[in-house]
């Protein structure tokens, strides 16, 4: 029998501890995808913070970005869409887009899947197979037309992102940081490796004997994570697959409403559950 | 209705008779009619392509689901990838039935904007996954001038730069892309459809084979064979202008959703909802 292990460090931080993480201008990668798993309780702090001039980086925007440009706090978005999936398109994200109120870097899927690889894996750039003929080439400065330095070959290289906090919300957790995602765990990992500070909101706490019996749904590694906030719903209104799905009455409320940025802000705001609010 | 379900019906098959003929390998439905064309290949016409979707399903074999989580709605995925594999199978040969906001006459798609990319006069999404697959294809359910348009004012991808020619399939017609022409060839048409009806819903110019085919006549039983496939109508919801009826109809199959894998149980929506 092996004798108790001495214990890890504590990684839990009550939910206000994220503010103290933030500052003016910082680049912050969002995990999930779409409206599932975002972590939608972080992302209140965040846009109660008053912190601004963020560069927000995600794989596929919903209400995460929606949030955080009604409450101005976003100069730029770095994504290869947003959107509230069969819902449609996203309304402020699209107004403020239109006005040139918030710059947008966009990005294919995969080109933004390399371009997070190369980061996670500490390179400076990757190269991606991509169509040339897109104009996200002559759009997107972190994508270029380079050359093969083997072969001479045209080819796309993509540039690595900087990500200086990351945030995610996910099914359970363990003390130490292994996370678990037992439906898509999307690009969580390579956003995790490539971030200089990790923060994971969960449902629910795990023990020992439960990580152990799911450890092949372990999706983050303890060693990627900084701080752990327990937040049950975290993700909602958007969906935290298999737990939960989306709050479709809200989200259907929020995509026919038309709201200003200000009543979009409140909106999502309000129907945010934090884990204080659910405990 | 029951036209909105004749003319998704049409579509999900001329998408199945066409699919049947691309190279093996795996295709990926960015819409609900190319999902149901698919799978109705699969089912009808032997079509031998691995179906990946939304969700990290792969080659689902059960209902189709609109809540894309495949492993709990369809019961019967016959493999799991993620979403990060579902990139690895690009490298593969691999086809995307793509439904972009507008495409051109010059074969290009456009999924980001409308003006200037930095202050857009209309801003779409974001171009997604329309410049990574080796071969594209377009699916338009409901096209007009507004999506067919001369030429768009953002390339998110340019079919043409592809060695597969894309093909552009409507609800009444189907174009192929002529490398060699540079053009769109109309190539075939459904039954009381005439080149003029398609030039009327058209805004690029394009050519026209020297004998157009039909449509093939959808059989009775495929019909069968869709409603077992797509027992909720998903495919319904491609048809759909009027926004509020689309949202109705999504609130129903969620409903019908939630009732196929045991009603309040998990996964449930809204469980701690204060809306």
């Amino acid at each position: 029998m092996l004798p108790e292990a001495v214990p890890a460090e504590d990684k839990m931080l009550d939910i206000a501890g994220l503010a103290p993480l933030l500052r003016d201008g910082m680049t912050i990668g969002i995990g999930g995808f779409g409206l599932d798993r975002k972590p939608m309780a972080l992302l209140a702090v965040i846009a109660r913070s008053g912190v601004r001039d963020l560069t927000i980086e995600t794989y596929a925007g919903g209400l995460d970005v929606e949030l955080l440009v009604a409450t101005g706090a976003v100069a730029r978005v770095v994504s290869c869409h947003v959107g509230l999936d069969q819902l449609g398109l996203a309304p402020v994200f699209r107004r403020v887009r239109q006005a040139g109120a918030v710059a947008f870097e966009e990005w294919s899927e995969w080109s933004q899947l390399v371009a997070w690889r190369a980061a996670a894996e500490g390179v400076p750039f990757a190269t991606a197979r991509m169509d040339s003929g897109s104009d996200l080439l002559r759009a997107n400065p972190n994508i270029r037309e380079t050359r093969c330095p083997f072969t001479g070959e045209t080819t796309v290289s993509v540039a690595a992102p900087h990500i200086d906090l990351a945030i995610f919300h996910v099914e359970a957790i363990h003390r130490d940081g292994g996370a678990i995602a037992r439906g898509d765990p999307y690009l969580d990992d390579l956003l995790a490796r490539a971030a200089g500070t990790v923060v994971v909101s969960a449902e629910r706490l795990i023990d020992d004997a439960e990580l152990e019996a799911g450890y092949r749904d372990v999706h983050l590694l303890a060693s990627y994570v900084d701080h752990i906030v327990l937040a049950p719903g975290g993700a909602l209104p958007g969906s935290c697959v298999p737990c939960h799905l989306i709050d479709w009455p809200v989200l259907r409320r929020y995509a026919e409403g038309a709201f200003a940025d200000a009543e979009a802000a409140a909106f999502i705001l309000d129907h945010i559950t934090t884990g204080a609010q659910a405990a | 209705m029951n036209d909105v379900r004749t003319r998704a019906d049409r579509l999900s098959w001329t998408i199945a008779t066409r699919v049947v003929a691309f190279p093996r390998g795996t295709v990926f439905a960015a819409s609900n009619c190319a999902l149901a064309g698919i799978r109705l290949s699969q089912e009808r016409l032997g079509c031998r392509l691995a179906l990946c979707s939304r969700g990290g399903a792969y080659d689902p074999r059960g209902p189709l689901s609109l809540n894309a989580r495949w492993w709990i709605f369809n019961q019967r995925p016959r493999a799991y990838i993620d979403l990060k594999d579902v990139f690895d199978t690009l490298s593969e040969p691999h086809a995307l039935l793509a439904t972009p906001a507008q495409i051109d006459g010059a074969a290009n798609a456009n999924l980001s904007c409308v003006g200037d990319h930095g202050a857009p006069k209309v801003a779409f999404g974001g171009s997604r996954g329309l410049p990574d697959p080796q071969a594209i294809h377009f699916v338009m359910p409901n096209y007009g001038k507004r999506q067919l348009v001369e030429a768009v004012s953002f390339v998110s991808t340019r079919a043409a730069s592809r060695r597969t020619p894309a093909l552009l399939i409507t609800e009444d017609m189907v174009m192929r892309w002529d490398a060699r022409e540079s053009i769109w060839r109309l190539e075939a048409l459904a039954a009381g459809v005439s080149i003029d009806d398609v030039a009327a819903r058209t805004g690029f110019i394009f050519a026209v084979a020297d004998q157009p085919a039909p449509l093939p006549d959808l059989p009775a039983d495929a019909v069968e064979t869709l409603d077992a496939i797509d027992p909720f109508g998903l495919r319904l919801l491609d048809f759909a202008n009027d926004r509020a009826a689309q949202f109705d109809t999504m609130e129903s199959i969620y409903a019908l959703e939630a009732e196929r894998i045991g009603g309040t149980g998990l996964p449930r929506p809204a469980i701690h909802s204060k809306g």
